[in-house]
């Protein structure tokens, strides 16, 4: 048969993938000029882009292209007040946002005596949370689900590192859990164990060589559905000995891919 | 009463009038072989280009619109999924080259659901698919250079992680 018209594959492209799209124009040059074209893109970006991008905090950059826009909010930018970073999925193009310590609720945060703040290496943010002594380990963090892709399964993950110095965090497991309405998805971690970060899974925010001290401890995952808070918890409050040396960067929220993406096809 | 009488008359003579010749309205669609098929007017609603074309002429007589791009064949298949109310399962039966076939003629007449159902069913069977796969699906020949090819693969890199085998 002939060529499907131009906008006619445009319209297929537009049904796939950032990540389809972008290997479809390898398949000659007419594919090519489809498979760029704003038409496909425009249905990738998050559908309030315009808004998104008057939010970032500086918001001067300019684009040629919807495509260009997408590998644009691909990277990683400050948005609202600078606590948090916005970005979107390369391979989905669903929105992930990274809360700063700051943006976060921990329990006596803002004692000198417990926590300090300071500007830690390989951060993002100017100033992360490092926990000096203290018996009560909460940190709290919310999102409005609004704020993120509709009908999308979310992973809640805190970035954390530990001190040289750090002690008594592996005692006793930590409690995670996240809640959405009346959903709520709960479990215990070790933060002894907590394991490095994965490059392959943790696509979203490139690991640069400094990034590989960060590790991420699973809070729990959940759907998008409407605007609904979204509460993320982590704490150890059970155990009455004195905890050391965790250093918080913030909660990351991305979306949650099963294994394998896509089972369609014949 | 009497004039009233006739006025209501009156009405009801043109409501039937109306009535009668929008049943009698049929288009005529002459396909690429030569068949001609008689489809009533409200399937033509949704082929917005002969709509088109019917709001410009205007005419009380049946209409007849050449197709000439699309076979008795798929012409048929359409009218089978409009009838079907667009179902999933209608569409699964058909085969690759029906499936495009139909996203073209949806296209073509401008059909929005029929495009929409078609597009991303053909979609569904190339997503995550090597290159490859993609060209001898739509029968594409690859108008690339191997070197334009090398660096095309490395700009978008990325998205070849974890392609399906062919």
């Amino acid at each position: 048969m002939e060529l499907l018209p131009y906008d006619c594959f445009a319209h297929i492209l537009s049904f796939t993938s950032p990540q389809d799209a972008c290997s479809s124009s390898l398949v000659s040059s007419i594919v090519q000029s489809m498979a760029d074209s704003d038409a496909v893109w425009e249905k990738f970006l998050p559908s309030d882009y315009h808004q998104i991008v008057s939010r970032f905090v500086s918001s001067s950059f300019s684009c040629s292209s919807k495509k260009h826009l997408f590998s644009m909010l691909c990277n990683p930018r400050p948005i609202d007040d600078g606590n948090k970073i916005f970005s979107i999925e390369k391979r989905s193009g669903k929105i992930c946002y990274l809360l700063s310590a700051r943006q976060l609720s921990i329990a006596w945060g803002n004692s000198p005596l417990y926590w300090s703040w300071k500007p830690i290496q390989g951060s993002r943010f100017g100033e992360s949370a490092e926990l000096r002594t203290i018996w009560w380990l909460e940190i709290k963090g919310s999102i409005n689900s609004g704020m993120l892709s509709a009908n999308t399964l979310y992973g809640a993950y805190l970035k954390v590192k530990t001190a040289d110095r750090a002690y008594g965090l592996d005692l006793l497991p930590s409690e995670v859990s996240v809640e959405v309405g009346k959903h709520k998805s709960q479990g215990t971690v070790c933060i002894h164990s907590c394991r490095k970060t994965n490059t392959k899974t943790s696509s979203t925010f490139p690991c640069k060589l400094e990034d590989e001290e960060w590790s991420e401890i699973e809070l729990g995952s959940f759907y998008t559905h409407s605007n609904e808070e979204v509460r993320m918890c982590l704490k150890e409050v059970k155990g009455v000995h004195l905890k050391g040396g965790l250093i918080v960067d913030g909660i990351e929220i991305r979306p949650k891919h099963l294994e394998k993406a896509s089972a369609y096809g014949p | 009463m009497g004039e009233r009488g006739e006025e209501w008359e009156a009405v009801m003579l043109r409501k039937a009038e109306e009535e009668e010749s929008k049943a009698v309205k049929k288009v005529k669609l002459v396909t690429s072989d030569g068949v001609t098929m008689e489809v009533e007017i409200s399937t033509v609603k949704e082929m917005e280009t002969i709509q088109a074309f019917m709001n410009a002429t205007d005419t009380d007589n049946s209409i007849i619109f050449p197709l000439p791009k699309v076979s008795s064949h798929i012409l048929s298949r359409i009218m089978e999924l409009m009838s079907g109310e667009y179902d999933q399962e209608l569409v699964k039966r058909l085969s690759h080259e029906e499936l495009k076939e139909i996203c073209m003629v949806a296209n073509y007449l401008n059909m929005k659901t029929l495009l929409h159902l078609t597009a991303s069913a053909i979609a569904n069977l190339i997503q995550n698919k090597s290159v490859e796969f993609v060209r001898h699906f739509f029968n594409i020949i690859n108008d690339f250079t191997p070197e334009e090819e090398v660096q095309l693969r490395k700009t978008h890199e990325w998205a070849f992680e974890g392609v399906d085998e062919d």
